[in-house]
Parts: C-alpha cells; sequence; structure tokens
C-alpha cells in the first residue's frame, strides 16, 4: 500500500491548468443552482462507443470531473441531467425513453456527439432514428466525432445555464 | 498467393467439405449472406476458414425460391450466431439450428415483411419499434433467481442485457443479449463508394476504429488489387500499435476498478490519456478516424514527429513498468484475478475464440503472424500465451502485448521508408470478393467487401474478434459469483457497438 500512496504522492496533478479554469466556472454555476453538484445520468442508444471513451477520459485524473461538482451517477432516479450518446438504434428508442421518464423532473438531455444530435455519419435507416431529438425532447448538443473531453466539459457548463433557464426548478 | 480464396460447392457438400477442413486443422472464421442481382437470382453463402496461413471461403449459391439452409451449428458452436443473424437478416432460416432464436431484432414487431439486407427491402414498410422482449432461455429450480441487468447500465458503458440465474452468490447460468446498438451499418454502407463507406467502417465501433478501417481498405485493395506503398504499411502498423496501447490500458485499468483498486487505476487511466494525445499527435486524431484510407493513408507523418512519439511512448512504458511493478506485488490483486472466469482451451477452440482472451487460454493465434499484413511480416511480433485462461491470464497477456506494442511502434518508426503514403486510385475494378483481416485490440476483425460492376459497395459485412468472443464471455461466468461478474466482463472487454453494427 506504503508504495502505490508514495507513487501517487510523487506523481502529482497530471490535469491541465486551463480545463481547471473551465471547470471552476461550472462549479461556481452548480453550486448557484443546486447547492451542491450536477448529477448525470448517461446513456448510451447506439453510439460506436467513441463518446464514451472520451466521457470516460472525463473521470480520470486527466480531467477529473468530479472536482467541479458533476458526477456520473449509477440511476436516472438519482439524475439532474441525462447525457446521451448514439443516433437513437432501434433496440435502444423504448430503452431511452423509460430511463427519461424515470429521471424526476427538471431534468436536461444532452444529446453528445454528431450521431445524437443529428445521426451524424451513421444517419437515419432502418435500425436508426437519426438523432435524439427523434424520440426526446433535447436541451444541449454537444458536437464531434467524438467530441473530445474538454467540449463535453464546455457543454456541460452550456447545461447548466439551460437548466437555470427552467421553471419549478428544486433546491 | 492471395490472402483469401474462394471454392464453389453445391450446398449439401457443406457440411462433409467441412469435416474435412476441420479435420486438416481449419478454424472457422465467418458467414457471409449476400443476395445476388442479375439474372440468376438468389442467394450467396460464403463459409470462410482459416486455413494454413490464408483463409478459405466456401462458396454455395442458394436459389431465390429456397427459404432456408442446412446449419452446422450444431457441429460448429462457433457458427451459431451468424447463421441466426442470416435468419434475421436475410430471412433464411438455419435448417436443424439447435437454438435458432431472434438475435438481432429485441422486439415481436420485427423489420418489415421484407428482411433488411434483400434488395427489395421496403423502409417504409417497418414498424415503429415494440418494447423489446429479448428471447432467452430460462432456468427454474428451487433457491434458483432471476437478476436481470441491463441494457442501461450504472456506468459508463455500453447498452446490453444479462440475465443471471444465481443459486445465493453463485451464478449458475448467465445468458447475454447484445444488438441493443445495431444500427444497420451493413445496408448503410450498400450503394456507397468505398471512400464514403469507409466512414461507416471507422464508426463500426470506437475502441477498434481504426482495425475495421484497416480491414475494410484491406478488403477493398484485395478485391480491386490495389497495391500499398511501403511507407503506409509500416505507419499502418504504428496506428494500429497506437490503438492496441490505449485499448489494453483502458482494459488493465478497468479490471483494477473492478476489484476497487482505484489508485492502480488512475495511474493507468493517466497513461492512457497520454496513449490518445499520442495517437492524436501521429494520426490526427486521438481514435485514429481519418487516417487510414484505401491504398494507404489519408495524411504522412513527418519524420521528427514520428521520432518524438517514439520516443514518447519509451517514456510512457517506463512508466507503465514502474506502476505495474506496485500493482502486481498485491496479494489481493491476485486473490480476486487468479481462479476467476475461467475459460478453457476446448470452450475457446470450440467457440471460436480470438484475440488475447484466446491467446489466455492456450491458443497460439494472432493474425500479425498467421496470416501477416501491412509490414508485419517485416517486423518482429512476440506473442505471448498461458494456459490458464483465468482473468489473471488475460491481465498477463494484455501487460506482455502492450510492452510488444510500444516495441513494434518504435521498430515500425526506425524503418520508415521514405515514399509515397497513397496509392493513387483512378476507380474501382473489383476482380472479386475482397477480404481484410487484422488483429485489432481484442483479436481477429475481418472485413468482406463485395463491389458492383460501377465500384460501388454492394455488400459489406465485418465480423469483429467482439462478436466471435462474446458466447465464451457469457460461458466462462458461470460457477463464480455475481461480484466477479464485472471483473470478467472487463478481462475480455469486448465491444458491444463492433458485434451489434
Amino acid at each position: 500500500m506504503w508504495h502505490m500512496l508514495f507513487k501517487s504522492l510523487l506523481t502529482g496533478v497530471v490535469s491541465d491548468p486551463e480545463l481547471a479554469r473551465a471547470g471552476e466556472a461550472v462549479k461556481r454555476r452548480a453550486r448557484g443552482i443546486f447547492g451542491r453538484s450536477l448529477q448525470v445520468r448517461l446513456v448510451d442508444a447506439g453510439s460506436c462507443n467513441g463518446c464514451e471513451i472520451e466521457i470516460g477520459q472525463l473521470l480520470t485524473p486527466a480531467y477529473d470531473l468530479q472536482r467541479f461538482g458533476i458526477d456520473i451517477v449509477a440511476s436516472p432516479r438519482h439524475a439532474d441531467a441525462l447525457l446521451v450518446t448514439g443516433p437513437v438504434s432501434r433496440n435502444m428508442a423504448h430503452a431511452l425513453l423509460a430511463t427519461w421518464e424515470a429521471t424526476p423532473a427538471p431534468k436536461v438531455v444532452i444529446a453528445a456527439g454528431d450521431c445524437a444530435c443529428d445521426g451524424g455519419v451513421i444517419g437515419a435507416g432502418y435500425a436508426s432514428a437519426g438523432g435524439v431529438d427523434r424520440v426526446l425532447p433535447v436541451d444541449v448538443r454537444i458536437p464531434g466525432c467524438p467530441p473530445s473531453p474538454r467540449l463535453l466539459l464546455e457543454g456541460l457548463l452550456v447545461a447548466m445555464g439551460t437548466y437555470e433557464a427552467q421553471p419549478h426548478r428544486a433546491h | 498467393m492471395r490472402a483469401y480464396e474462394e471454392r464453389r460447392l453445391a450446398i449439401e457438400e457443406l457440411l462433409p467439405t467441412t469435416e474435412r477442413l476441420l479435420a486438416e486443422g481449419a478454424r472457422f472464421a465467418m458467414l457471409v449472406a449476400s443476395e445476388e442481382r442479375g439474372s440468376c437470382g438468389g442467394f450467396i453463402l460464403r463459409h470462410v476458414f482459416a486455413h494454413e496461413h490464408r483463409y478459405l471461403g466456401l462458396v454455395s449459391v442458394l436459389e431465390s425460391d429456397r427459404s432456408g439452409f442446412p446449419s452446422l451449428s450444431a457441429r460448429l458452436p462457433a457458427a451459431n450466431w451468424a447463421e441466426r443473424e442470416i435468419n434475421d437478416l436475410f430471412g433464411l432460416a438455419p435448417v436443424g439450428h439447435p437454438d435458432p432464436r431472434r438475435l438481432v431484432v429485441l422486439d415481436d414487431l420485427g423489420l418489415g415483411r421484407i428482411p433488411p439486407l434483400r434488395h427489395d427491402f421496403d423502409l417504409a414498410s417497418v414498424p415503429a419499434a415494440g418494447p423489446p422482449r429479448p428471447d432467452l432461455p430460462r432456468m427454474h429450480g428451487p433457491r434458483l433467481f432471476e437478476v436481470p441487468v441491463g441494457p442501461v447500465h450504472a456506468g459508463i458503458i455500453e447498452p446490453g442485457h444479462f440475465r443471471f440465474t444465481v443459486d445465493g452468490e453463485q451464478v449458475v447460468q448467465l445468458e447475454a443479449q447484445l444488438f441493443w446498438t445495431h444500427r444497420g451499418l451493413e445496408k448503410r454502407s450498400e450503394g456507397l463508394w468505398p471512400a464514403d463507406a469507409l466512414r461507416i467502417a471507422e464508426r463500426l465501433c470506437g475502441a477498434c476504429s481504426f482495425a475495421n478501417a484497416l480491414a475494410f481498405c484491406q478488403a477493398i485493395e484485395d478485391a480491386c488489387r490495389v497495391a500499398v506503398p511501403d511507407r503506409a504499411l509500416f505507419l499502418r502498423v504504428a496506428a494500429s500499435e497506437l490503438e492496441r496501447i490505449h485499448n489494453h490500458l483502458g482494459d488493465l485499468a478497468g479490471m483494477l476498478t473492478d476489484i476497487a483498486y482505484t489508485a492502480g487505476a488512475a495511474h493507468l487511466q493517466r497513461l492512457r490519456e497520454q496513449a490518445l494525445q499520442l495517437a492524436q499527435a501521429f494520426g490526427g486524431h486521438r481514435l485514429l478516424m481519418g487516417f487510414c484510407a484505401i491504398g494507404g493513408l489519408q495524411r504522412d507523418v513527418p519524420r521528427l514527429a514520428a521520432r518524438e512519439i517514439a520516443s514518447d511512448l519509451a517514456t510512457l512504458l517506463q512508466e507503465f513498468r514502474k506502476v505495474m511493478a506496485i500493482v502486481t506485488r498485491d496479494e489481493t490483486v491476485h486473490d480476486r484475478l487468479e481462479g476467476t472466469g475461467v475459460l478453457d482451451l476446448t470452450m475457446a477452440r470450440d467457440h471460436g475464440v480470438v484475440g488475447p482472451a484466446a491467446r489466455a487460454s492456450g491458443i497460439v493465434l494472432d493474425v500479425r503472424r498467421d496470416q501477416p499484413y501491412a509490414a508485419y511480416g517485416a517486423l518482429r511480433v512476440p506473442i505471448t500465451v498461458r494456459s490458464h485462461g483465468d482473468v489473471l491470464a488475460r491481465f498477463e497477456v494484455k501487460v506482455a502485448e502492450l510492452e510488444a506494442s510500444v516495441a513494434l511502434v518504435c521498430d515500425a518508426i526506425e524503418q520508415l521508408p521514405a515514399g509515397p503514403v497513397c496509392s493513387v486510385i483512378r476507380g474501382y475494378w473489383p476482380h472479386g470478393p475482397g477480404l481484410g483481416a487484422v488483429e485489432g485490440p481484442r483479436g481477429e476483425n475481418l472485413a468482406m467487401v463485395l463491389l458492383d460492376l460501377e465500384g460501388r459497395i454492394a455488400r459489406y459485412h465485418a465480423r469483429t474478434a467482439s462478436y466471435m468472443n462474446w458466447p465464451a464471455v457469457a460461458r466462462s461466468a458461470a460457477g463464480n459469483i455475481v461480484p466477479d461478474f464485472p471483473l470478467i466482463n472487463k478481462s475480455f472487454n469486448l465491444c458491444y457497438a463492433c458485434t451489434d453494427r
């Protein structure tokens, strides 16, 4: 255990200082609205998993999303926002809708990646709806194929602003 | 000698010929169905085997009024899914299939009267999706409980549905239902020019993007006899290995996360970030999309940049070794990994398992060595094999492969020949079907293409390593405790997207 502890202390902070500044803005917004944080549930609605790789990177020490008060939660019941990837494959349409219905209001839907925004390269077909807005109301679109972790963080900032605009928000 | 050869036979000769090939040590690789246009009509089945350092396709014709074909699944479990997929997408029934449940369609409403991969498929006739009802076999008995998980999972992971039958903590049986991310990409690619279909091939899967892109390009190059310049062959090796490196770092981090060793995982995750940034510096994209091209690569890598990347990789490897020295010294790590999720040799062979999972179960199999492509024939490719087939074996194989991959990138950059990075393509004139085979991060990824007379895609089928290995994951979970399942799953870390397409 001591070897790992010393190794980690010696490695130090590895995340980008510029990103820290962008994240601080998110954190202040989050505190202002929620007093605490933004809880996000991911739904992969047919992505190629490229977006998942980049979203996953946000939780690693390189980006450390949690220090900004944003976290990925295990259940839509705990979520303020749904982060949706993929063009909505036929087989995921119902699961996506059920997850959205299970998320308590007020809630925000963020479409991450080109497929989620407008179908991207995949488009619409017999097994693809062509974008999240074919199934759910979308509040924020983060383009990219896939969007970089930095762009994803900026998208979450925009989502905060959208959330703020909603009536009936809970504290 | 071409990498892919075909042999025509009558459909009745299929089973005896298969038996003969298996006796000669051939391995079943994929089954591709296609509908023929023109006067003959009907369907063609291609049963592809890896045999004697090349791929052999047994080609049989089904007349247009046939509604089925003889199933090989009872004899070849590895063909199970491919035959069910053909049923769902072509409406051709595998006669004698031991388990003919639907695979790709998850609701009761289906995909319309004419199956999607047929030419006269009518998109307008497809009903809106009904609620998913995965068709899974159930077990009954005293003390048995059923635990359904997914498709939406608690972490950042792709969708799949797992039905555990448990007796207390022990998993008695696991059934996996995939195809939640089926997007109809093979249909989507039909009618496109190859360069446009390449963008689809890159997006079958994000993790295996370059591997699938390369397999597709090699298939087109095979079909049209396109030569690839030497410089591109070496750069393709470097790109393939960079992809393997970031994937293996993620897989190892995932395994440590699932045994709650988050400190160790955190170090591997920061190294993965470095690997993604190196991929961006090398090929212009963190996941190497938009880098591979038919006939070579889309852009060159200047010598200075390549040397810097090789140097940064060497530093990354030093860091990796330091972290692994600490991690592997931990008793808890061994306790959790050893003996967990065993995939024995017989099961691995029967299911046609490929990649690090196959090598961890004692099967000596690697496309880079068995059917060398790109510049692998000119480079040293060490193969690491273990016999236990447990999570620890898969862990150790990936650690060793990471070392080998860094050496391969450095060697490829060291030996990089001068010259162009892409052949000039003036048109696509196919000599016949084309097959591309690569060793992706999870194993053998295959692509078969058929081009029409203009050179557009008539049929594109991708059979990825994940597609082949998924049934084995479910088998290797039986007899383990439920909390070990995430670890077992991560030790394979198969993609859902490149299975589902």
